[in-house]
């Protein structure tokens, strides 16, 4: 799994790809409590090269998701594929995050 | 007493750690396309045998007290394609713990629990059985 983050305006836009399962989501947590500790608290997540998740990766979700509703800031998503998108459905996780098919609108609701 | 399909199923036997879940995954999605599961029903065995083995890896042996984790496959004359997963750790029914709130909001919502959930929903059926002082999980995947 890979995340790499660029500025756009005032919002900080991760692109993760890869799978996020009990190995890798760790390094996802890291990478965006990283934004997080520099005071990015605008993030938007671009997930359209993520094919898997599990619970472990929901898991990261939550801390970060919890983490930036303290810091008063916003995470939105973009770009989840199907099964991504079946597994925030089950969870609950999809009503947890405003998600976006694309990145442009993601990028508008973020601003 | 035995469990059904016995004679259906190939078994590969490793220590029950995390470092044997990428050995297992491979093993079992092997099988499952020699059974010509789709590749959407693919992802979901994926999903689901990360779920139940961690699971069993994390909460079936005492801390220090290592086990033998047992996955069979193969394919059912009526119930699709089934995964077992056995250990010879404490008496553990995932089937039997309480769902977690899937509608609390982000500040209410609680790390946890989701695993088995996403197992459930995932699979088409699930039993859990106690035999010979083994867990025994059964998971079936229709085409």
């Amino acid at each position: 799994m890979e995340c790499t983050g660029h500025k756009t305006g005032t919002t900080m836009v991760i692109n993760v790809t890869g799978r996020m399962d009990g190995v890798t989501a760790k390094d996802f947590e890291k990478a965006c409590g990283a934004c997080i500790d520099q005071g990015e608290t605008r993030l938007v997540l671009d997930l359209s090269g993520v094919e898997y998740i599990s619970s472990a990766g929901l898991r990261s979700f939550l801390i970060i998701g919890k983490r930036i509703k303290a810091a008063g800031g916003a995470l939105v998503l973009a770009g989840l594929q199907e099964m991504v998108r079946e597994v925030f459905e089950i969870s609950g996780f999809a009503t947890l995050f405003p998600i976006f098919p694309s990145l442009e609108k993601a990028l508008e609701a973020a601003a | 007493m035995k469990p059904p399909h016995e004679s259906a199923l190939t078994w590969l036997h490793l220590p029950g750690r995390p470092e044997s879940l990428e050995k297992f995954r491979d093993f079992v999605l092997e099988h499952a396309r020699a059974a010509a599961m789709s590749e959407s029903v693919e992802m979901k065995i994926d999903l689901v045998l990360e779920e139940v083995l961690l699971n069993v890896f994390h909460y079936a042996f005492e801390a220090g007290k290592g086990g033998t984790v047992a996955v069979g496959c193969g394919m059912t004359p009526e119930k699709g394609f089934l995964v077992r997963v056995t250990d010879p750790g404490r008496p553990f029914d995932p089937l039997a713990q309480p769902p977690p709130d899937t509608t609390l909001d982000i500040a209410e919502r609680e790390v946890g629990g989701l695993g088995i959930l996403l197992a459930r929903k995932m699979s088409s059926a699930m039993a859990y059985h106690r035999y010979d002082d083994r867990n025994v999980l059964d998971i079936y995947f229709q085409a």
